[in-house]
């Protein structure tokens, strides 16, 4: 089964009310799909995500289209960021810690992806024409429950989210799946939530592309047995 | 002549025994054993000067000749491993060069 | 296949390990930690899914499997400063983050890691071979560039170039680095010139002070204390020195492991 058909039968199963998204952090223009259209004005990551599952539609974002400079590093689009960025002071003074300390070794432990990337490329998972490095279901956190049991299923052990309440859609939902290669779970940042609109009742779900198909199957079982 | 040349080895072990403690010092009161000989060798070729005794004159040579050799496995593990600072042992080398040609030529005219 | 995670700030840092360690199928996994509170456990789970695990500050390595290198050499035979002009020439044609795989006997063997250590480069594993040598797996990195701010000295570099010839300041070189060690500064002595004949073997033994203990002592209280001990390559070799009667704990190194500790900015060197 194709990641597009995987892709529907996750919007099925799991009765999302919007598609999940399927994220690639390319290298090089030639990682980009042909058909994709770059993204006429800069907005943030976050907020592409949101375009993709809301209005379906199909893109990339190179670094010039990046508006959230903390999205961008995360997800190694902006190779040099300004110093209060790169060292976390930058949230010291947003208010977010007591201390610039606490900021500084918040930002220390952020997954980051290294290399240097391209652009993002977005679209719904039920139409990508990609292998995603991530898959975002935006949901309720009753639905992400389901989610976590199917990722579960197979192999069993227990599932670990870890988040800062900062870089939330682009380091733990992207950077942190891409770079680990395993689930995260985060409930977005202000950014996200104030810019991008994620609902009050909803919450973030990742996966690399590798998990998709135990989930399906999983989430197929699950229907049989629980309805 | 024997006097003569027992008064050159004397002032050749003393000049050694002052550029020796030099290298006593520097080298972290190493080769002991060569530095009891010399004062050996210093004493003994002083008696054998004031006293006419033939024992103690051939002492007195031998261990003038006893002196070079006893530092010649040090130093030439010195010279093959620290040949930076080679200058510093070329005074006293020197002298026990002197000493054993002087300490033989003594022995031979005697 | 490389990843590199980093588990700074979990609480249970070994469940995010052993996940990604189950869909690992070979490769290596490094991992960046906040300390030993976090190493431990990471140890424990790697050891008890039977993976080979190497700890370097507090960075944790997991060997999965097999790591294929885009590019080989060997420098086996070749001496100083030879094994790190041929590398560096491949590396340099090389994109970043690509992996060679070197092949270099024991004297090279420290340059060679020290070496590219401090042009950027990450040292992702050392093996040692059934013949002797030793296979060295590299990931190109980018040039180092590090900006003008303060760093805390924290180590200590003594060089030591007189040798046993001068008493004294062979006394000054171990002690001088037991005395760091209390100070919570890292010593690591470079033995040059003159200084090469410290690591001949038996040498030190033939020095004592009489107000101090014998000097093989001192250096053998250095070297159990985990201080690390070079001889320059070069050095020892116009001295007569080498594998065969080098001294127990000495490592023979080069000009590359020199000017990468005296390039490192943490680093005050002493000379002797």
């Amino acid at each position: 089964m194709d990641i597009k058909e995987l892709g529907k039968k996750l919007e099925e199963l799991l009765e999302l009310e919007y598609p999940a998204v399927g994220v690639k952090l390319a290298k090089s223009e030639d990682e980009v799909p042909k058909e994709y259209e770059e993204l006429e004005e800069p907005i943030r990551h976050c907020e592409m995500i949101q375009i993709a599952r809301k209005e379906g539609k199909k893109f990339y974002a190179p670094l010039d289209k990046h508006s959230c400079k903390g999205g961008a590093y995360a997800i190694g689009i902006l190779q040099n960021p300004p110093e209060p960025l790169a060292t976390g002071k930058l949230y010291y003074k947003l208010g977010n810690f007591e201390t610039e300390e606490g900021a500084v070794k918040t930002v220390e432990a952020i997954p980051k992806v290294k290399e240097k990337i391209y652009a993002s490329v977005y679209a719904p998972l039920s139409d990508t024409d990609f292998d995603p490095d991530s898959i975002m279901v935006i949901s309720s956190p009753k639905k992400g429950l389901r989610l976590v049991q199917a990722l579960l299923y197979k192999e069993g052990g227990r599932f670990q989210a870890d988040f800062a309440g900062i870089q939330s859609l682009c380091a733990d939902a992207v950077a942190a799946v891409k770079v680990r290669g395993v689930a995260n779970a985060t409930l977005g940042c202000n950014g996200s939530r104030k810019y991008a609109h994620i609902d009050d009742g909803e919450m973030v779900f990742a996966f690399p592309s590798s998990d998709l198909e135990n989930i399906v199957k999983a989430l197929e079982h699950f229907k049989e047995i629980w309805g | 002549m024997n006097t003569i040349i027992s008064l050159i080895s004397l002032a050749v072990l003393f000049g050694s025994m002052l550029s020796g403690f030099a290298i006593f010092r520097l080298t972290g009161m190493r080769l002991m054993p060569h530095f009891i000989v010399l004062i050996l060798a210093f004493v003994f070729t002083l008696i054998s000067m004031v006293i006419s005794n033939s024992i103690v004159f051939y002492i007195s040579i031998v261990l003038q000749i006893l002196a070079p050799i006893t530092i010649c496995g040090t130093i030439c593990n010195i010279l093959k491993t620290q040949f930076q600072n080679s200058g510093i042992y070329s005074a006293h080398l020197g002298f026990m060069g002197m000493l054993l040609i002087l300490a033989i030529g003594n022995f031979l005219i005697n | 296949m490389i990843r590199e995670i980093s588990v700074k700030g979990l609480r249970s840092p070994e469940l995010l390990v052993a996940s990604v360690l189950n869909k690992m199928k070979d490769g290596l996994l490094v991992i960046d930690t906040d300390g030993e509170h976090q190493i431990k456990p990471i140890k424990d789970i790697a050891s008890k899914m039977n993976y080979k695990v190497e700890v370097e500050n507090n960075t944790v390595k997991i060997h999965v499997g097999k790591i294929e290198a885009s590019k080989s050499i060997n420098v086996v035979g070749a001496t100083c400063p030879g094994p790190i002009i041929m590398v560096s020439d491949i590396l340099e044609k090389m994109e970043v983050g690509e992996l060679l795989e070197i092949i270099a006997s024991k004297n090279a063997l420290t340059d060679l890691t020290e070496g590219l250590k401090g042009i950027g480069h990450e040292i992702l594993s050392v093996e040692e071979l059934e013949d002797g040598n030793y296979k060295i797996l590299v990931k190109k990195g980018e040039k180092k560039e590090e900006g003008p701010a303060s760093v805390n000295i924290d180590e200590v570099f003594i060089i030591n170039t007189t040798g046993t010839g001068n008493a004294e300041r062979a006394y000054s070189t171990f002690m001088m680095a037991d005395i760091a060690q209390k100070m919570k500064l890292k010593p690591t002595i470079f033995l040059m010139l003159d200084g090469a004949s410290l690591a001949q073997k038996g040498e030190c033994d033939k020095v004592k002070h009489p107000v101090f203990p014998k000097l093989s002592e001192l250096v053998k209280g250095v070297l159990n204390s985990g201080v690390k001990i070079y001889v320059c390559e070069l050095s020892a070799e116009f001295r007569g020195i080498n594998q065969k009667n080098l001294e127990e704990g000495f490592e023979i190194a080069g000009a590359p492991t020199f000017f990468n500790y005296l390039s490192k900015p943490n680093v005050r060197p002493v000379w002797l």
